[in-house]
């Protein structure tokens, strides 16, 4: 489908990318005050019960039984079913509460009532919870201090991340990261990054019909629109009727060489600095993506 | 008090004639047979506008030159719905929408509320794409209106008001069975299937009198032991070999052949409980509609393991095919072949490939039967293959243009791990034996592609940006337009010769999953969508 041509001006723009990356990191060097109190920010939100890992094995092939069908072998959800690594009632609900919508169904769904020996629910719970139970409930090794000078220093991290608004905005906010995602799911962004959603977070450049040529990351898309931030952190919205060129990097913007920058020890540092980034209480806005159902 | 009686008796007067002429507009015709088949372009009468199934109309006000200048007029939100797949029916001026387990009838022209019939929903129904009540649409004779309930029931109501004149119920829930489709009239005959499909039932395809509700001919999708067609089962799966018949079919007047797609076998992904072609799953139907008797089959995919039911729209179309005219059958279908068969006796012309993610045959052989490759059935530990369980297409409607010649399908490039494991029945449960799930950093792309009705090549694609998760279908029209929906919630309309986008709106819906359908009302063309959960009407803006 590419042309040569094409692929060509890919080339150009990862080296641009790079490029763009860095000058970002001179400009914003200035406000990059690595703040203090974030450990004590980070204190235990309401904890669900850890699991066993006998009741979680035991779940896991009663879900491959029932459940995978519709909400996938991994739990990340298909076609017939939602991603249940996700969600409200999955990931904060309690037990009680989980154990009552297998039992009952959710009512206006496909989600029927699966009738089950108490001891069976509960390992399904355990292991449904252990798909999704945050970097923030779980203990990680590391020094935690370390990790943050990583994170606003050497990792390079702060250039495109921000937390608690300290950093910058070219790549996701990491403020509730340890909060919503697992620490399997934080350590494998960090190491292998993949691509992402197909309309977020890659790098773009686009060719307006004056000519003028930018280059960011892209935040939304569609076939008539195109929603970018540019490499000085302004929102630049188009239509792609008033552009000449849109060319789009086939992954997200995150490097893929962090696990050569950093030993393993510094990743272990960072990764217990973010598993420890949740927000508490107040506005817990979900900002990773849902698919509704 | 002169004036004021003046102007009190030229009120009367005026709502006197209003009276008049609301009676005379709004009244619901009283639709005959004869009329389904002829509709007039300016009503919509049946789920794909026609009996063809080409979801084509004539009306052209709305074309490539103004379409640039069509605006939305009117939103319905409809009540209780959390997503919408219906087409609605117009029938002079009256639209039916149906939402979960509820039917609204409205004012076309302005959306405004007639009246409603709703249903609670059934919460004891335990799985399948009925439990949450979604619905595809009404059917329409006479002053009667048709509905198939959540729970497998077909009611009758009075087009004035809703008013329930019968109740049959169709089958029982709690073998799984359920309703989603819009029904089909055909003479004084309701047809209508039912879903279930993953849930263990035996297929069934009904005719119910249209005046009484009494059955008229039932049509089992799958033999009973002993009877021709079993000798393809073999082990226990038979018993509960599903087979549904859940999307709505076609009907020749002439040959007064019904059509009618069925969908995969049961437990879906695992065939070891069920070796041999395993019919008539996977097939479309030739039925005699005043009989239910069969006339002819056609199987897409014997013993399927991927779910690919074929219940995609079998469109009638009258054609030249090598030299001579030909009454001819054109479905794309969920496993990525486009086919085409003779309608009269269901022989197969010719069948290609209409999408590019597509491993699981090489082709599909003289014989009619596809050239399995090995190595493609689903494994304990997941296998890839592709379409992905999806689709390369769906139930969402493509449509035809017989002054382009060209099919408008929705296409899904995609594909994905498929698994399977032994799965005993359960009574009114899923019987799906494992099932398939998408491959990290591969998410999919949906297209709409405009296949030749004369060579089955590609004319042109619209690729789409998107999540590759939504259940849109077409419309096209005599103003050389194919409407859709596509991937990011926008209503598009393109050139129906060359795929050029012309017009678009974003409706707001996340994933849009209904087919576009267009009527008049005084000689102004609509378009309308049910579009997530609203349905939004369109007209030009001058």
């Amino acid at each position: 489908m590419d042309s040569p041509n094409k692929m060509t001006r890919r080339n150009h723009l990862s080296r641009h990318v790079s490029l763009a990356v860095l000058w970002v990191s001179i400009v914003t060097c200035g406000e990059l005050r690595p703040p203090r109190l974030l450990q004590a920010q980070a204190e235990q939100p309401g904890k669900p019960e850890s699991p066993d890992s006998a009741m979680v094995e035991t779940g896991s092939k009663l879900f491959g039984g029932s459940c995978s069908v519709c909400h996938g072998i991994d739990g990340k959800g298909s076609a017939r079913g939602p991603d249940l690594t996700r969600g409200q009632v999955v990931t904060r609900g309690k037990d009680d509460e989980l154990s009552q919508l297998i039992r009952k169904g959710v009512p206006g769904s496909s989600m029927g009532a699966f009738d089950m020996p108490d001891l069976q629910i509960r390992q399904l719970v355990a292991f449904i919870r252990s798909l999704s139970t945050p970097a923030a409930h779980v203990a990680v090794p590391g020094n935690q201090n370390s990790g943050q000078q990583i994170f606003f220093g050497k990792g390079h991290c702060s250039e495109c991340h921000m937390i608690r608004g300290q950093g910058g905005s070219l790549g996701p906010d990491l403020s509730n990261i340890g909060g919503e995602r697992t620490l399997a799911e934080i350590r494998e962004s960090i190491l292998k990054p993949g691509s992402s959603s197909p309309n977020k977070y890659r790098g773009v450049y686009v060719v307006t019909e004056s000519g003028e040529r930018i280059e960011g990351t892209l935040r939304n898309r569609d076939n008539f629109s195109l929603q970018i931030m540019d490499r000085t952190g302004k929102f630049r919205f188009f239509l792609i009727s008033e552009l000449r060129e849109v060319v789009l990097q086939e992954k997200s913007m995150m490097p893929n060489d962090i696990g050569s920058l950093l030993n393993s020890e510094e990743v272990q540092n960072l990764l217990a600095f973010l598993s420890r980034q949740a927000v508490v209480g107040g506005n817990q806005i979900e900002n990773h993506r849902r698919r509704p159902r | 008090m002169k004036r004021g009686s003046l102007v009190h008796h030229s009120f009367l007067l005026s709502l006197f004639v209003i009276l008049l002429l609301l009676s005379a507009g709004i009244a619901p015709a009283q639709i005959s047979y004869q009329d389904l088949v002829h509709p007039d372009p300016k009503d919509w009468l049946t789920y794909s506008g026609d009996y063809s199934g080409r979801r084509y109309s004539s009306l052209s006000q709305i074309h490539t030159k103004n379409v640039a200048s069509l605006a939305a007029e009117w939103i319905y939100p409809v009540p209780g719905a959390n997503r919408l797949l219906v087409t609605p029916l117009v029938v002079n001026g009256l639209m039916y929408v149906t939402g979960h387990n509820s039917i609204f009838a409205l004012d076309a022209r302005t959306g405004r509320e007639i009246w409603r019939y709703s249903r609670p929903l059934r919460a004891d129904m335990v799985s399948g794409d009925a439990r949450p009540g979604i619905n595809r649409g009404v059917a329409v004779l006479g002053e009667k209106v048709f509905f198939e309930t959540q729970d497998a029931h077909m009611l009758a109501l009075h087009a004035k008001n809703g008013s329930l004149i019968w109740e049959t119920e169709i089958a029982d829930y709690r073998d799984g069975y359920g309703g989603t489709m819009a029904p089909l009239v055909v003479k004084d005959k309701v047809i209508i299937g039912t879903s279930g499909g993953d849930e263990g039932i035996r297929g069934l395809l009904d005719a119910y009198d249209a005046e009484t509700g009494k059955r008229q001919w039932r049509f089992w999708t799958i033999p009973n032991s002993g009877e021709p067609g079993s000798e393809t089962w073999k082990g226990t799966a038979i018993e509960h070999g599903c087979g549904a018949t859940w999307l709505t079919g076609t009907f020749d007047p002439e040959l007064n052949l019904l059509y009618w797609t069925t969908g995969n076998p049961c437990p879906d992904f695992y065939g070891e409980d069920r070796l041999g072609d395993n019919l008539y799953t996977d097939c479309v139907l030739a039925l005699d509609v005043d009989s239910g008797k069969l006339k002819w089959h056609y199987q897409f995919t014997p013993h399927d393991t991927h779910d690919w039911d074929a219940t995609q729209i079998p469109m009638l179309i009258d054609w030249d095919f090598q030299g001579r005219p030909r009454k001819l059958l054109a479905q794309a279908n969920r496993n990525g072949f486009f086919y085409v068969l003779d309608r009269t006796n269901g022989k197969l012309l010719r069948a290609k490939p209409f999408v590019k993610s597509l491993n699981w045959a090489k082709g599909i052989g003289p014989d009619g039967r596809p050239e399995v490759l090995p190595d493609t059935d689903p494994t304990p530990q997941g296998k890839k293959t592709c379409p992905a369980v999806v689709g390369a297409t769906n139930w969402y409607s493509p449509s035809y243009n017989p002054q382009t010649g060209l099919f408008y399908v929705i296409a899904m490039e995609q594909c994905n791990d498929y698994v399977s494991s032994a799965r005993g029945y359960e009574r009114g449960k899923g019987f799906e034996g494992t099932g398939a799930q998408r491959i990290a950093n591969e998410p999919g792309q949906k297209f709409l592609r405009a296949i030749d009705i004369r060579t089955g090549n590609l004319r042109w694609e619209y690729p789409m940006v998107g999540e590759a998760d939504s259940w849109a279908g077409t419309l096209s029209t005599a103003g050389g337009l194919v409407f859709f929906g596509d991937d990011s919630g926008y209503l598009v309309a393109v050139e129906a010769e060359t795929g050029k986008a012309l017009w678009h709106f974003n409706t707001g819906a996340i994933r849009l999953s209904a087919s576009p359908m267009t009527f008049a009302i005084n000689g102004q063309q609509f378009i309308t969508l049910a579009a997530g959960t609203n349905v939004v009407t369109f007209r030009l803006m001058h």
